[in-house]
């Protein structure tokens, strides 16, 4: 069982899935990585890099930069938006009414914002990856109104721009991108959430070959009771090329015309009330076979990529929201009086806001550097990287709102103030677009896949007992155990890294040269049943989605001191802090990582949970129990 | 003439070419050949001067101008200071004469005794020897050692006193053959000092100068056993510290290190303190790692850090190219120590500007 069956093996574990586990769907993801739609040669991604010990310099330092035209160009656009969105957007009225009002979203059609994404030449803005990013920040002041619209363009019309043909496009683009249709994406059903591959919806084709038959029901559908264009993944039977029938899921432009689709009512929600959610049916739906998307029989592949290449913007909506918090919760503290002085000069309330300005800046980094590299020539493959975006932001997010109504007391408890409104907004964040633990899963499992298939060689050298390998690995061990110096060429003299940072530079070196060690011998010793150590993959995840953080902020904040920004002291200080922070968390999960290390308590972890499960209660006994 | 460095007038001209950017200034460093060239300033010099060659062993033959003692001479001809009044508005001349260091009381005639003048100086310097000495027993400038080491600020200049203008010298393009004017004074209540005067772009008529406008004011060099330079050693802090009220105009600050090197004589670490405008006073603090290095009036292609550990002077100078009258009032210029500021220097050096130092 090598490590580099991991990596042979990981197709078959996709082709099998036979494993209940939940975490067995996540090897399918495996298959995301090879998107169909690369002409050119991609290059390595900067995060499978992370997983070999190495930085990439290329596309990260110096941090991605727009030309002045498309600045003002985007500048042009955010004035009028942001404008709309302070005067005329109600949130609390959409909230409480749990729809956003007709006005608003003519409003939002004339701006334009339905078609950010899509290209000039099927009327929409033909906007870039990162001024999209751009656009999200303001958007996100109305938290419904962010989930509309990305239902819309970002998941429900992407999948005819990114695998549509040419008719496709021309037919539903227009007006998709002018409003006048809604999209909506559906794929999630009843019994089918995070394991997208079990889905039930079934289409089947008509004996003339004509059309589908389209029949199931998907739930939580965002727009579902405003769209009249679905985008919908089911179950086609697939002549395999052994001949054998194969049920494989294919994705389906569905009009809302073709009949037989009804929804449901508006589902009641915790957050994000203004958005429309509910059940779509499709009850013999006939969908011609001029509108399959994509592939029939692909998909899957599909719907991994519309997730995967809308991801990264929530780290700018997130970042927009946080920043209208941080004004809002500055001025109550400054004002507020307790103890006869001011909340803001109390140190625990001062150490939140250093933990909200910090946050947004990472993440602001972090999405603007994955829109950076999205927007670079060719297909470059950033999905682990827009899944760390997604999971640092929403998670974030979700602390730093926290954070922000503790500052606020009682006043952020009331439905009077909009503040709780942000918290229930909030929480949806790190559910959707793919919960976060599948991401970490995903995060994890695709870089090591990508080690692994690197390492194979090395580790069956090991394996075999060839000398020169184990002479090899035992040396750096020890010069690894007797404290090296990592030099990976980001600080010193020349180099991307300002000195005013090295430091931290040398942190995030010495934490990615000791992370590629570690996933090497994670690899060594687990093999491919590194698939079944969830534990283990999350630490994984977590370090590199800290390592990516790192990178982003060391790369941005370089950037603002060499072409002079104003405040650029306040960005080094932040991502100083993050760096540190974040450089002992690592050391603390590499720790967790290694097999003996008396931090690692994942047996206790697995031991406790089981002795609940079994029993599905808290079985220690009360504290008021006696014996006899 | 290192004797006469005290009456350098650091920073005598700062042209910002470029106020924007601030990338492009330029500024020369005159030396003033005598005293009484600076007197055509604006600053009275008091203190008498006379040869201490005598009195220096070490030093050989130099001329001090500095001293501490209290003796007043009104060294600069009376008819000289009024016909330069003369030329002033009348709103300005109210103000100089409020300026305590130009007036010099008539009926404190300076006494002519040069025997006794030489027993006093010679009494002051084996004070002051002793001073040392015992100063140096207890600690670092006669300051326990662990209070020193515990500090995280010190006052260095404060203005609460007239006796504190005196460590400060003014001058400006007026030295050239410019017509900027600038006066210190103490502010109302003795709790700042008051720095203001009128700035003037207008070109020397000298037929070699073309631009010209600026002022400044300068630290004096401190001194002393025998009129030895002292120097700074702010190695403990890492941050400038000043509390000013200003009228919104731009200053450079001006760091000058203590240093024998004939080589670097001209050398100075900037920084700009961009004051505010209106009635509340503003807490300005500026990392040493900030200040950039200048040769000449030049920014130098290859930089380096500022080293405080020994420091001369501090001078503010204000070029900023608007025509007009100024205003600067400071209440202290101190140092503190910023844990959070962990920036060694903020600038990089270039491969295109200097491929010797890439090597």
């Amino acid at each position: 069982m090598s490590g580099g069956g991991l990596v042979s093996r990981a197709a078959a574990a996709v082709a099998a899935a036979t494993t209940a586990v939940r975490a067995s769907q996540v090897p399918r993801v495996f298959a995301v990585t090879h998107r169909p739609l690369h002409t050119s040669l991609q290059s390595r991604s900067f995060a499978k890099e992370l997983f070999l010990g190495n930085i990439k310099q290329k596309g990260v330092f110096p941090f991605p930069e727009i030309s002045q035209d498309e600045l003002s160009e985007i500048n042009q656009f955010v004035g009028p938006v942001e404008r709309f969105f302070t005067e005329e957007v109600d949130s609390r009225k959409i909230d409480q009414e749990g729809k956003i009002p007709v006005d608003t979203l003519e409003k939002l059609k004339s701006l334009g914002l339905f078609g950010i994404q899509v290209p000039e030449e099927y009327g929409g803005l033909g906007l870039s990856n990162t001024m999209y990013a751009r656009l999200g920040e303001i958007i996100s002041l109305d938290g419904s109104i962010t989930v509309t619209l990305a239902a819309h363009q970002a998941i429900g019309l992407k999948g005819i721009i990114l695998v549509g043909n040419e008719e496709q496009k021309a037919k539903y683009l227009p007006k998709l991108a002018s409003g006048e249709h809604i999209a909506a994406f559906c794929l999630t059903e009843p019994a089918s959430g995070s394991d997208a591959a079990s889905i039930q919806t079934r289409a089947t084709l008509s004996e003339d070959k004509k059309y589908f038959v389209l029949n199931g029901s998907k739930v939580w559908i965002t727009n579902g009771g405003l769209a009249s264009i679905f985008t919908v993944f089911a179950k086609t039977e697939v002549v395999d090329s052994d001949g054998s029938i194969k049920d494989k899921i294919t994705a389906f432009i569905v009009e809302r015309d073709f009949g037989g689709v009804t929804n449901g009512k508006p589902e009641e929600k915790l957050g994000i009330r203004g958005s429309n959610t509910c059940e779509v049916h499709f009850e013999n739906t006939r969908v011609p076979v001029e509108n399959v998307l994509g592939e029939v029989g692909g998909g899957f592949k599909v719907a991994m990529n519309i997730l995967n290449s809308g991801r990264f913007s929530m780290g700018s909506a997130v970042a927009g929201m946080l920043k209208k918090l941080i004004e809002l919760t500055a001025e109550y503290a400054c004002t507020r009086k307790q103890f006869n002085r001011n909340l803001s000069e109390f140190g625990l309330i001062q150490e939140k806001f250093a933990l909200m300005a910090q946050k947004a800046y990472v993440m602001e980094s972090m999405t603007y550097l994955t829109a950076g590299m999205l927007d670079q020539p060719g297909f470059p493959d950033c999905s682990i990287e827009a899944a760390m975006v997604k999971v640092f932001s929403s998670e974030a997010a979700w602390q730093c709102v926290s954070e922000a109504l503790q500052i606020l007391g009682g006043s952020g408890y009331m439905k009077d103030y909009p503040y709780e409104r942000f918290l229930r907004d909030s929480r949806i964040l790190l559910i959707f677009e793919g919960t976060n633990e599948i991401l970490r899963l995903f995060i994890a499992l695709t870089g090591l896949q990508h080690a692994g298939r690197i390492l194979t060689a090395r580790i069956k050298d090991f394996k075999r007992g060839d000398v020169t390998t184990v002479m090899e690995t035992i040396g750096r061990k020890l010069r690894d155990s007797l404290g090296r110096t990592v030099d990976l060429g980001l600080s010193g003299n020349l180099g991307v890294v300002h000195p005013s940072l090295g430091d931290s530079a040398n942190k995030l070196e010495e934490n990615v040269y000791y992370f590629g060690r570690t996933v090497e011998t994670l690899l060594l010793r687990f093999g491919k049943t590194i698939v079944e150590e969830q534990l283990v993959l999350k630490r994984v995840a977590n370090i590199l989605i800290n390592l990516y953080g790192m990178t982003a902020v060391l790369s941005r904040a370089s950037r603002s001191i060499r072409t002079g920004l104003p405040n650029h002291d306040h960005e080094i200080l932040l991502a100083n802090m993050f760096c540190v922070e974040a450089y002992f968390q690592n050391l603390f999960s590499l720790s967790q990582l290694d097999k003996f290390a008396p931090e690692n308590m994942d047996d206790h972890i697995k031991k406790v949970s089981q002795q609940i499960l079994e029993k599905r209660a808290y079985i220690c006994a009360h504290p008021l129990d006696r014996t006899s | 003439m290192p004797g006469l460095q005290s009456e350098i007038g650091l920073i005598a001209e700062a042209y910002f070419l470029n106020p924007q950017t601030f990338l492009h200034f330029d500024f020369f460093f005159l030396t003033m050949a005598s005293i009484h060239k600076l007197l055509t300033g604006t600053y009275i010099h008091r203190n008498f001067l006379k040869p201490r060659a005598a009195l220096h062993p070490f030093m050989g033959v130099q001329f001090v101008d500095y001293s501490s003692g209290s003796l007043q001479k009104q060294v600069a001809p009376g008819d000289r200071a009024s016909q330069q009044r003369k030329t002033e508005e009348g709103v300005q001349e109210g103000h100089h004469k409020e300026s305590a260091l130009d007036v010099a009381s008539l009926d404190q005639r300076p006494e002519v005794s040069f025997d006794k003048a030489i027993r006093d100086e010679a009494l002051e310097h084996v004070r002051r020897l002793k001073d040392g000495i015992v100063a140096h027993c207890i600690g670092p400038e006669g300051r326990p050692m662990q209070e020193v080491i515990m500090e995280q600020a010190r006052v260095i200049w404060k203005f609460r006193e007239k006796e504190d203008l005196e460590k400060w010298m003014v001058t400006s393009d007026k030295t050239i053959g410019g017509r900027s004017e600038i006066f210190l004074k103490m502010a109302k209540n003795n709790q700042s000092a008051l720095l203001y005067g009128t700035l003037s772009s207008e070109a020397p008529q000298d037929g070699n100068s073309s631009q010209s406008g600026y002022c400044a004011m300068i630290s004096r060099i401190r001194r002393g056993v025998f009129e030895r330079k002292l120097s700074y050693d702010w190695s403990l802090f890492n941050t400038l510290y000043l509390r000013v009220r200003g009228d919104g105009r731009p200053w450079m600050v001006n760091i000058k290190q203590d240093t024998d090197f004939l080589q670097k004589k001209n050398q100075i670490y900037s920084y700009f303190m961009f004051t505010r405008g209106g009635p509340y006073w503003q807490e300005i603090k500026i990392p040493f790692s900030k200040f950039f290095l200048s040769s000449q009036g030049r920014i130098r292609d290859v930089q380096s850090p500022l080293v405080v550990d020994k420091i001369s002077s501090i001078g503010f100078t204000l070029a900023d190219k608007v025509d007009g009258p100024f205003f600067l009032e400071i209440d202290f210029i101190g140092v503190f120590n910023d844990p959070a500021h962990t920036e060694e220097f903020a600038y990089e050096n270039s491969p295109a500007l200097n491929p010797g130092l890439f090597k």
